[in-house]
């Protein structure tokens, strides 16, 4: 009998201690620690401090200072006249801005994505204003809408539309469209980019059937390309609220949330009780809301996208 | 001694030497913080850091700008985490009460004292609260109405010592197809400070607003809600450009004035008057007048403090901070301040060859009346109320209203 190469080689094999195996669940541990300990330093520690200073009185120099309120803030916050304007206009911009953002940029990504000759060089353009800070929009927009020598009342001049100068920003009744035409401007493209991005993945068979089956363009729109920019569009939708709900930069350079708190939003309202008002709790108040209403809003999109 | 043990000494006597040079070159680095990084204000505080400094070879000053818009963020986060700068510029306006009442600043009264010039007394009670004196008042600023010589002249107007005649004057341009005063009320400030102007002729005893302040007198005062009528009034009279609410304190409103649309410009003081001048670039001239009141009151500026400097409370530097604001208000720095046009805390020669701006800035001081309101919901009120008004929409009832409701 002659001994099996399997057994050869066991046998000749100096005797190996079993290797001991790393939990995978301390290794994936291990892996995101670093991570981790980013996100708890940065952003959940943070979150936490900002909702427990909500329930309290702070003027912001010293915690020795801090005093326990309860639910008090956000009580006040219920029956501020100033508070509950803000609120409406920060409801009034999210909902104007995701609306027509939405209709613009797809609008735009329709046309982009036709390929006819231009688009290219629109798409590019289009993208542009995207790439600009929203304080040097805000500054560009002003000068444009200034009421003495602003490009828009020397155009309106021009055409014989008016014969005073508006004071677009001075005035309550359109400072706040200004704003919304103003971001509508800078982030139509972004939006844009998405949708076209989202007509990239319609598939060409599906569009191909409707052909077939005689379907209008209009019909293929409506029927074949909407329904396959649903998810896309669940998304910007939900960018857009998030965007439209914590929108501060570009109001306080155009009116500082004038005239008359007009244009007054939450943000601003928040920058103004926490850095000049010195109520951090109110400001800490106000940011937990406006955290609120952003997860609001990212709970309902999952809501609506499981009965898509 | 063998090479060896001679090597051995040398190392160690070039450590010890070395050490000696690091212990030389250590100094202590005062970190001072402003928000002033341009115009004058930064020449007269090089010239203050050179001469200390000279004086201090072994401190250094270290000057950290921060943007206004920021600064309060900034020294607030410093503060609570009990690593504030050694010196300090704090803001004149309602924050200045939580921040003194904060426990964070040093006392200054006893530090006053010693070394510092004979600060006025009014300047040093804008800085008093709760009977301690909290920050250097540094230097004082009037606030008046800028006029454009040029225009006036052509106009046949000279500037109006009454409302009357600064409705009348205001008329007389608009049907010329030029705007009155140019006021920013995009940020507030301005048009609050246009009610303090009507305050000085509303309130002739000049104690009700400090009374407010200090809970002994109610906010919805009749010479309050006067004042707000006043300035209601001037509205109404066309005497201010319109679409103040659109335009920015010193951006478009000063543009209309620079660029002739405007024949006045108001609030203008020392801070602005540089800046004016650039901008102007010599093509007219200009002149300022107090904000009128009525016939038979003497025309009055409104005023305070323009820089105020605090030090930490506890600060470890503090003596040689105190050292460096001695240095700051010392001959050579009121020297420099009325070379730059501005008005130092504590009485001083005027030089005859000062410019006509330096002479009638300080000439104001001596009457100017106090801009401030401490408590800030009340202040922000104001402000707020004041929009409504340059608005058409609230007059001086809803103003003084919301404010006695802001101070509850």
């Amino acid at each position: 009998m002659t001994a099996s190469p399997l057994g050869t080689l066991v046998s000749a094999s100096p005797v190996r201690r079993p290797q001991r195996r790393a939990n995978p669940t301390t290794v994936s541990l291990l892996l995101a620690a670093p991570t981790l300990c980013l996100f708890l330093g940065f952003v959940a520690v943070p979150v936490v401090a900002v909702v427990l200073t909500s329930f309290t009185r702070w003027t912001g120099f010293d915690i020795s200072g801090i005093e326990w309120l309860g639910l008090e803030n956000y009580s006040g916050l219920l029956n501020d006249p100033t508070f509950l304007r803000a609120f409406l206009h920060t409801l009034i911009f999210t909902v104007a801005t995701t609306v027509l953002l939405n209709a613009v940029g797809l609008g735009l990504a329709v046309l982009v994505n036709t390929r006819a000759p231009g688009t290219a060089f629109l798409k590019a353009v289009l993208f542009l204003p995207v790439l600009l800070s929203p304080v040097i929009v805000g500054l560009m927009w002003s000068g444009l809408l200034r009421g003495v020598g602003g490009g828009l009342n020397q155009f309106l001049d021009l055409i014989g539309l008016i014969n005073q100068p508006v004071f677009w920003l001075g005035d309550g009744r359109f400072a706040l469209a200004a704003i919304i035409l103003a971001t509508l401007w800078q982030f139509a493209g972004y939006d844009m980019i998405l949708y076209y991005a989202g007509l990239q993945n319609v598939p060409d068979t599906l569009l191909e059937a409707a052909d077939l089956d005689g379907a209008r363009s209009w019909t293929k729109f409506v029927h074949v390309v909407m329904p396959s920019l649903y998810h896309v569009m669940s998304v910007v939708v939900l960018l857009n609220i998030i965007g439209g709900l914590r929108i501060f930069d570009i109001v306080y350079v155009m009116t500082r949330g004038g005239p008359s708190r007009s244009t007054e939003v939450l943000a601003t309202y928040m920058y103004e009780q926490g850095f000049q008002l010195n109520a951090m709790g109110v400001a800490s108040a106000i940011a937990v809301i406006i955290v609120l209403l952003a997860i609001g809003a990212s709970v309902l999109r999952l809501r609506v996208l499981r009965h898509v | 001694m063998t090479l060896k043990k001679t090597m051995v000494l040398a190392s160690f006597a070039a450590m010890l030497l070395a050490g000696s040079a690091v212990s030389a070159q250590a100094e202590t680095v005062l970190e001072y913080w402003t928000w002033n990084n341009e115009g004058d204000y930064v020449k007269v505080d090089e010239a203050a850091i050179a001469r200390y400094q000279a004086a201090h070879p072994d401190i250094k000053v270290q000057v950290t700008y921060v943007p206004y818009a920021d600064y309060m963020t900034k020294l607030k986060a410093a503060l609570a985490a009990n690593q504030p700068p050694d010196i300090f510029q704090v803001p004149w306006d309602s924050g200045f009460r939580d921040l003194a009442d904060s426990g964070k600043l040093a006392p200054m009264g006893e530090i006053l004292n010693t070394g510092f010039p004979a600060i006025s007394q009014s300047a040093k009670d804008f800085v008093t609260l709760n009977g301690e004196v909290w920050a250097l008042p540094f230097d004082l600023n009037t606030l008046q109405i800028a006029y454009n010589k040029s225009i006036f002249a052509e106009h046949g107007l000279t500037p109006p010592a009454t409302n009357d005649e600064l409705k009348a004057a205001a008329a007389k341009l608009n049907e010329a197809g030029i705007f009155g005063i140019a006021l920013g009320t995009k940020d507030k400030w301005a048009g609050g400070d246009t009610w303090f102007a009507q305050l000085v002729y509303a309130d002739p005893t000049g104690t009700k607003l400090a009374d407010a302040d200090a809970g002994k007198a109610a906010w919805d005062d009749a010479a309050f809600t006067a004042a707000g009528d006043r300035v209601a009034d001037l509205v109404a009279s066309g005497v201010f450009a319109p679409g103040a609410n659109s335009m920015g304190a010193f951006n478009e409103s000063l543009d209309l004035f620079v660029s002739g649309a405007s024949a006045m410009f108001y609030p203008v003081g020392n801070f602005i008057s540089g800046g004016i001048n650039d901008k102007v670039g010599g093509e007219f001239e200009w002149g300022l007048f107090p904000f009128p009141g009525d016939a038979g009151q003497a025309p009055n500026p409104t005023g305070g403090i323009a820089r105020m400097f605090s030090l930490p409370a506890g600060g470890t530097d503090n003596v040689a901070a105190a050292d460096f604001l001695r240095t700051l208000t010392d001959d050579e720095g009121a020297e420099t301040l009325v070379q730059y046009n501005f008005i130092p805390s504590w009485p001083v020669e005027v030089p005859a060859d000062a410019s006509e701006l330096s002479k009638n800035f300080i000439a104001a001081q001596a009457t100017a009346r106090s801009r401030t309101i401490y408590t800030p919901p009340v202040n922000a009120a104001l402000l707020d109320g004041m929009q409504k008004i340059f608005d058409g929409a609230a007059k001086g009832a809803e103003l003084t209203a919301a404010m006695a409701a802001a101070a509850k």
